[in-house]
């Protein structure tokens, strides 16, 4: 499978492939629909050991409006990539670099944030063995967050190529690709926030 | 050769109007948290979670259908998430209804 360097949208021409679908682009989406079950997992055990005894006593120590702060963060970056893969389909190497960079410094924000809350939950004695709350707590948000370092990292291996023009002449492939894993990042939280912070 | 990465379909204006409903929904979701949170507003916890959840779903599909491109790409991918997502759905209502029937002490 070889990139061609091409402004020109067609469709796919390898035999038996299905009408105006990437291969890659594709392959990222089956990662996602794995990743979807992986986090299914983990919040059916939010789901089933919500209101245990023990539950309550530190969801109050949850700072909620840091968190909606956080969450819009978090889609104000989800914005970024977008702006980012419609830079690079413009041919916009400033363009490109600016918005993958402001990309990958609000995720460490967010990351940032979510950090001071893990410090603040364990000055006040939750941990991932203190109960059942902080064990599926930390689990969860614990991955999310994982995920999202991995998407900075990511993130920033883009922004090394664009600067160096690697996503010129039409071949933003790579940008697409990435945006779909930092928007589903994006919408794993959105379920996250609302299910451990709202309800 | 494979597929070259889709055209912008959207113009970056319509992207910005996304994002704001995004931002004005999740104040909304903050908003009636912390009403249901009130003890006085037992009463409308369940309607108030109702709503999160139904609002949480529209910022995902907004998510999924503008920022990932699946309203403007090809079916395939979409048709290929809808088995995943039917199989979330289904645990979420099966532990619900587990959880409920025989807690788990």
């Amino acid at each position: 499978m070889s990139e061609v360097a091409s402004t020109h949208e067609h469709v796919a021409a390898e035999t038996g492939s299905m009408q105006g679908v990437d291969n890659r682009k594709f392959g990222v989406w089956l990662f996602i629909a794995s990743e979807v079950m992986f986090f299914m997992a983990l919040i059916g055990m939010f789901l089933a050991y919500r209101g245990l005894p023990g539950w309550a006593d530190f969801h109050h120590l949850l700072d909620v409006p840091l968190t909606a702060i956080n969450t819009f963060i978090l889609l104000t970056s989800s914005l970024f990539v977008v702006l980012a893969v419609n830079a690079a389909q413009q041919d916009n190497r400033r363009g490109l670099s600016l918005w993958l960079l402001l990309t990958a410094v609000f995720g460490a924000v967010f990351v940032g944030i979510q950090a001071f809350e893990y410090g603040k939950l364990f000055s006040e004695g939750a941990s991932l063995s203190a109960d059942v709350f902080g064990s599926v707590f930390f689990t969860t948000t614990g991955f999310h967050g994982l995920h999202v370092i991995i998407g900075i990292l990511w993130c920033l291996a883009a922004l090394l190529r664009a600067t160096r023009g690697g996503f010129s002449g039409g071949r933003y492939m790579a940008v697409e690709l990435f945006g779909l894993y930092w928007h589903f990042v994006d919408v794993v939280w959105i379920i996250l926030f609302m299910l451990i912070y709202l309800i | 050769m494979t597929a070259e990465p889709t055209k912008a379909h959207v113009k970056p204006t319509k992207y910005v109007i996304v994002f704001v409903v995004l931002a004005v929904v999740t104040g909304i979701e903050f908003l009636i948290g912390s009403i249901i949170g009130q003890p006085e507003n037992a009463g409308i916890h369940t309607l108030g979670v109702a709503a999160l959840i139904i609002l949480s779903l529209i910022k995902a599909a907004l998510v999924m259908m503008f920022f990932m491109h699946l309203k403007y790409d090809s079916k395939y991918y979409s048709l290929m998430l809808l088995f995943p997502i039917f199989m979330a759905a289904l645990l979420a209502v099966i532990v619900i209804i587990a959880a409920n029937y025989n807690p788990i002490a």
